[in-house]
């Protein structure tokens, strides 16, 4: 058996810089980084817009290129992984065996914190890693640099603790206590109490957007901006209480696992879920998402583990064929009853909150081995950290950007069928806007213009303008077709309307 | 004289001609002289002659206009039309001629009239000589072969044959030279200007011709310039002159007499010293010339009065900021009391404030300070004074109000301590198992004893006495089990933890438990965990019920079985081997199905589906009619009316269908996909593709690529975000410049060079014309 973990050292075999560039690994990196193929310009009749695209795609190919480089020769750590020798499986592996093999460094990402007292414990990780919030349900709240293994802060809310979050960095962190959640900074001072929610069940936080959702224990899922404070969204889901509850990395989408076996995905701007999957028979226990947003696994009360395609909505089918397949295992002192478990970001590190405390062991290739700086540094100074954090402010995303495919934006809008009402519904509405007209009170004007004769012309002159905006039943029924150009021809103010293109 | 005016005859006719294109502009007097000339025998000029006259004579020009005419330089008129050097020979000598003409007009006139005058006989007379020369006749139709001229017809002009032989006589010798002539006439002949449309068609191809040449030119550099992506204007660099006032103040140089004075102040060293220390100095310095030495120190000695008095005012508005009322500390030091927050922050601090709370509270108890038992409050109650004034019934309420707060503290305070003092005993008794045994002990020993059942209602009644006698009995045994155990225990030392601690964990045990009790009270301390996880099941149950009626009959077994599966989960392949040849086990994936049957989940997710599809594409509206209603009598065989389904309700329905397939739930069974239009999130999609682009799908492949420095390596981010046009302020643009470039050049983002935008417009095209 043999143990590779974060293999840091760069590559011994070296190419000769003429083999460099037909190298097929970097050919495939820029593949990726080109992001899908580029457009057929020989369509295109407009030779100026041909040129100037041409020459924008090979830029783009530039940069891609660049970025494979730099992928290939500056982020030289690769993920680690367990290798095993011909019948051995990965599975049989334990942890005392992987400590033998690791570095030192490593080996102290292996203990067991035993925390008897406050229950069964929630953890959560910073977006770097560096620090671990641990929240036990009997109201014990612990801030934990990982770096240093130092105890940053430690309070005792002596209230229920349902669940711990983090917001967008390590200064502050919320808490989903027995009647509100709550907001501490990092030092343990109570920030806010955010009473609108009701006794929450689980607290996440969507970095991105900004936005604290939660869901209570009536099934109600609030989503509030902790930039200003305002409740961006509450939403009924109709499903019961629930307490699974995870974010989609991706796309900033909620999910949600419900007791008939649903899970169920929400945005803050509708009412209704964007998705609704039929998972499993029994009630769902837990719910995970890949980082990259396609891949969702989710296990039911009835022991079943399922992986799902995203982008398909369709089961992955490599429970049988290998792809997914046991990969660790490690087995808990038996009556620990576990909580939460969580992968710690950038490092092979496996977070689990159980009754007794914490526990952490090491799954090999688990985490991102190249950190980007950019993106989360764990060896950030006070500077950087100030930094980002204005940054992170200014790049804030607005609560409608949350969608199930958020590469679509800025795109064409996409093709809707015209929801037309049913007559039922313009009557009423027409019935509605006639009542409205009827009831607006007219001013009192001057002796000679305030004749009985002349508001009660008035007045019909309003009605009929507010029978005016329904058209007639038959006009409607006619059916013009309108063609798309002329479509977008009409919602142009009339100064513009000249450029709309015809179509 | 006779051949003088052939020629101004010939002249006049190649006047005509031109004037003939150019327009009515011809001298008057030429007019007059064609009018009286008589014409020359040549055939062709006659000819020529005629066409021009019938022309000019319908024209009829004003006679101001001609005149007006004459004032300009005719060659301007002419410069189109013939060759220069010839225009202007003509034009010269016919002014010549014109002048001649009219004197000798003139003279012949005067000549005739002397004559009448003298002899009496008509002027007609005198006039031999130009009867004999030939009339102008004005010939309506070109001269030809079968229109023969008039000097022909009158046989006066005939040709002889001498005429034709004459030539032939010096042919050999004249030969060449008519060769040469022919030719000469060939070169210098002038063949009659094109009609006017042609010309101008012929002059347009021409200058288009030109103008395209010009042009082609500039088409590489246009089109270099509208493929570039970034158009730099002004390049090379220029100096704009000073760019901040500091620059500029910089080279100040004095000029006039007050900005030298100025500058001598403003550079005078003993001044800006006297400006950075002191501001009083600054005044003595300018006076200092005006004062004398004993008003130097009168001022001197002021000043420092005038500092000492502000020192002392200083000191003294410091003191008394110190000194404050009475009220005043004791607001504060309530205040200060009543916040506490000093004591949250320091342990001592906090302990101190505890102190002194109790001691506070240990004198409301001695005292009762605070229970309005002063005389005061006494007679003020007495007298009916606290309803009276709002001030004392004020006070005397706070006072009642302190003494509460002083004594329910006291009261929670009690139970607190009792409460903790209950937890420390718990709490010690895990340290001492001993003393913990012994109480325990001691207490099932007393519960023994006292067997003291009360014999009065209910419980005098026999079968309740019967039911209390067995249940002590069975206590009675239980606690001597207790004891025998306890009494183990003592013996072996205390080895054996207490059985409470074991309960800790949160592993579910189902079936008997051996202290359900004890595991109560452990969840009953001060965390509602207990009241929680109630809330949790009940929750849940009401989750189910809503859910389906059929699944609360199964719940309960299914859990068990679950806890059994747990139990041994270990292992499951032991599980199954451990069936017995009576009972057969079922296999987990059986017994797991088996678990969750009662609720038909798939079901219900199949009609919220059906739901939420009738919801987004509505199901068309059915006619309201009545069977019978508004149709003819029934035609069908069975007599019945049958409502037919319209086409237009064919076409709904096939429309929904077709909506329906197009959904991409459509083939998922176990998948909702709401396709609603989220209006908020409609503002981040474009409805038509901008400018440039004409295709979506073009558009949206351009799209993909994100161009921010987050996305893109450093080296490609410039380029990626360069703007359209890249130019410096206040730089004038000049027009574009003709240089070469090369059409296979490929266009290089990353060395711009210094090309400016396309100016190819009228201008440039106005150029080209005029030169042509």
């Amino acid at each position: 058996m043999e143990v590779a973990l974060e293999d840091n050292s760069l590559m011994d075999k070296v190419l000769p810089p003429d083999e460099q560039e037909i190298d097929v690994e970097l050919e495939a990196k820029e593949k990726k980084y080109l992001r899908g193929e580029g457009a057929n310009l020989e369509t295109l009749k407009d030779k100026k817009l041909k040129t100037q695209l041409a020459s924008r795609e090979k830029l783009y190919g530039k940069s891609a290129k660049a970025a494979a480089k730099i992928e290939k020769w500056l982020l030289p750590a690769s993920a680690g992984y367990l290798e095993t020798d011909g019948l051995e499986k990965t599975w049989r592996v334990k942890q005392t065996d992987i400590a033998k093999e690791v570095d030192i460094l490593s080996s102290r990402n292996q203990y067991d914190i035993v925390l008897p007292d406050f229950g069964p414990y929630k953890l959560d990780f910073t977006a770097s890693g560096r620090h671990m919030l641990a929240g036990g349900r009997k109201g014990h709240l612990a801030l934990v640099d990982m770096m240093s293994m130092n105890l940053i802060k430690e309070i005792q809310v002596r209230e229920t603790v349902r669940d711990v979050a983090f917001l967008h960095n390590d200064q502050f962190f919320a808490a989903a206590q027995k009647k509100y959640s709550y907001i501490y900074a990092r030092d343990g001072t109570e920030l806010h109490c955010l009473k609108e929610r009701g006794p929450v069940a689980r607290l996440r936080f969507l970095k991105n957007h900004f936005l604290l959702a939660s869901v209570n224990k009536i099934g109600q899922l609030h989503y509030q901006d902790v930039t200003y404070g305002d409740m961006v969204a509450s939403i009924r889901t109709g499903k019961g209480r629930t307490d699974v509850m995870e974010v989609n990395p991706y796309n900033g989408v909620v999910a949600l696992g419900h007791s008939g076996g649903t899970v169920t995905m929400w945005k803050p701007t509708s009412q209704a879920p964007l998705v609704q999957m039929q998972c499993h028979p029994g009630p769902v226990s837990s719910l995970a998402f890949h980082p990259n947003g396609h891949l969702m696994a989710t296990s039911g009360k009835e022991r079943k583990l399922k992986i799902w395609d995203l982008r398909k909505f369709e089961e992955v089918l490599g429970d049988s064929s290998g792809d997914y397949s046991r990969y660790m295992s490690h087995s808990m002192v038996k009556g620990y009853q576990i909580e939460k478990v969580m992968f710690r970001p950038y490092e092979d590190v496996l977070g689990i909150g159980h009754s007794m405390g914490w526990s952490s062991v090491l799954i090999p290739g688990s985490g991102e081995p190249n950190f980007d700086s950019w993106v989360a540094n764990p060896f950030e100074t006070t500077k950087q950290r100030r930094e980002k954090e204005v940054h992170l402010l200014l790049d804030k995303l607005p609560p409608e950007t949350i969608m199930l495919d958020p590469s679509k934006i800025g795109a064409m809008r996409p093709s809707r069928r015209k929801e037309r009402l049913t007559r039922g519904e313009i009557e009423a509405e027409k019935e509605v806007a006639v009542e409205a007209a009827k009831g607006v009170e007219l001013k009192k004007k001057t002796k000679g213009r305030n004749k009985p004769s002349k508001r009660t012309k008035k007045k019909k002159e309003l009605v009929e303008n507010a029978k005016r905006t329904f058209p007639e039943q038959e006009n409607s029924a006619a059916g013009k077709k309108r063609r798309i150009g002329e479509d977008a021809a009409a919602e142009l103010p009339a100064c513009l309307k000249r450029f709309a293109r015809k179509n | 004289m006779g051949s003088l005016k052939r020629k101004s005859s010939w002249s006049s006719k190649t006047l005509a001609k031109s004037k003939k294109r150019k327009g009515p502009h011809l001298p008057n007097s030429i007019l007059k002289m064609i009018a009286t000339h008589k014409r020359p025998l040549n055939s062709d000029d006659n000819e020529i002659d005629s066409d021009v006259d019938l022309y000019e004579y319908e024209e009829g020009i004003p006679e101001e206009e001609s005149r007006k005419n004459n004032r300009y330089d005719r060659i301007d008129n002419y410069e189109f039309k013939l060759p220069d050097d010839f225009e202007d020979e003509d034009v010269e000598s016919e002014d010549d001629e014109d002048g001649l003409n009219s004197e000798y007009d003139g003279d012949d006139d005067r000549h005739a009239r002397m004559l009448q005058v003298l002899t009496g006989m008509p002027s007609a007379a005198f006039n031999s000589e130009n009867k004999s020369k030939p009339l102008l006749f004005t010939e309506p139709y070109p001269e030809g072969e079968f229109n023969p001229t008039r000097d022909v017809l009158s046989g006066k002009n005939i040709l002889t044959e001498e005429d034709f032989l004459a030539p032939l006589e010096e042919y050999h010798k004249t030969s060449k030279q008519i060769s040469r002539m022919r030719k000469d006439t060939y070169n210098s002949l002038v063949h009659p200007p094109l009609p006017k449309p042609d010309r101008e068609r012929l002059e347009r191809k021409t200058a288009r011709g030109l103008v395209d040449e010009e042009f082609s030119k500039w088409v590489h550099l246009v089109k270099r310039n509208r493929e570039a992506p970034t158009v730099y204007f002004s390049q090379e660099v220029v100096n704009l002159g000073k760019s901040t006032v500091g620059a500029i103040a910089s080279e100040f140089q004095p000029r006039t007499e007050f900005e030298m004075r100025m500058a001598s102040v403003l550079n005078d060293n003993e001044v800006s010293e006297a400006h950075r220390e002191d501001g009083a100095r600054l005044l003595e310095l300018n006076q200092a010339s005006s004062l004398s030495m004993e008003d130097h120190i009168k001022d001197y000695n002021h000043i420092a009065k005038m500092r000492s008095l502000l020192f002392n005012h200083e000191r003294k508005s410091k003191q008394i900021k110190k000194i404050k009322s009475k009220l005043y500390h004791r607001l504060k030091n309530k205040g200060l009391r009543n916040s506490a927050l000093g004591a949250l922050m320091d342990p001592e601090m906090a302990k101190e404030e505890a102190m002194k709370q109790e001691a506070r509270r240990v004198e409301e108890r001695m005292t009762f300070k605070h229970k309005n038992r002063g005389k005061w409050a006494k007679r003020m109650v007495r007298r009916g004074l606290n309803v009276k004034y709002n001030g004392t019934g004020e006070a005397i309420t706070e006072q009642l109000q302190i003494n509460a707060e002083l004594s329910r503290k006291i009261n929670s305070l009690r139970d607190g301590s009792s409460s903790d003092e209950e937890e420390l005993s718990d709490g010690s008794d895990q340290d001492t198992p001993y003393k913990l045994l012994a109480k325990a002990k001691e207490k099932t020993l007393r519960a023994l004893e006292d067997d003291e059942v009360c014999n009065s209602g209910l419980m005098s009644l026999p079968f309740m006495v019967r039911a209390m006698k067995k249940k002590n009995e069975e206590a009675n045994e239980e606690a001597k089990r207790a004891v025998e155990e306890y009494e183990e225990w003592e013996n072996s030392g205390g080895a054996v933890k207490p059985k409470k601690t074991i309960s800790v964990s949160g592993r579910r045990v189902f079936g008997a438990t051996e202290a359900p009790k004890e595991s109560k009270k452990d969840s009953d301390n001060f965390y509602d965990n207990n009241s929680d996880s109630d809330i949790d099941d009940n929750d849940l149950e009401g989750v189910r019920d809503t859910a389906s009626p059929a699944r609360r009959n199964t719940g309960t077994t299914t859990e068990t079985e679950v806890t059994r599966d747990e139990g041994g989960e270990d292992s499951e392949s032991e599980a199954e081997q451990m069936v017995d040849g009576i009972f057969e086990v079922p296999s987990q994936a059986e017994l797991i199905n088996r678990a969750f049957a009662g609720d038909d989940v798939v079901g219900e997710f199949e009609k919220e589906k059906q739901e939420v599809l009738n919801q987004e594409v509505p199901e068309p509206e059915k006619p309201v009619l009545l069977p019978g209603w508004g149709q003819p009598w029934p035609t069908n065989k069975r007599g019945y009316h049958q409502i037919k389904t319209t086409r237009k309700e064919e076409d709904a329905q096939r429309k929904r269908e077709e909506a329906l397939k197009t959904r991409k739930d459509f083939r998922l069974k176990h998948v909702i996909i709401s396709e609603k239009v989220d209006k908020k999130a409609e503002k981040l999609h474009t409805t038509t593709p901008p400018f440039p682009f004409t295709s979506k799908e073009v558009f949206e492949h351009s799209m993909r690529m994100p161009i921010g420095p987050e996305f893109n390596p450093s080296t490609v981010v410039g380029d990626l975000n360069r703007p359209e046009v890249v130019k410096k302020t206040g730089v004038i643009i000049k027009p574009v410049k003709f240089e070469e470039v090369n059409p296979n050049e490929e266009v290089d983002d990353e060395h711009p060079r210094n090309h400016q935008k396309p100016r190819l417009d009228k201008k440039t095209s106005r150029r080209q014309s005029k030169v042509k």
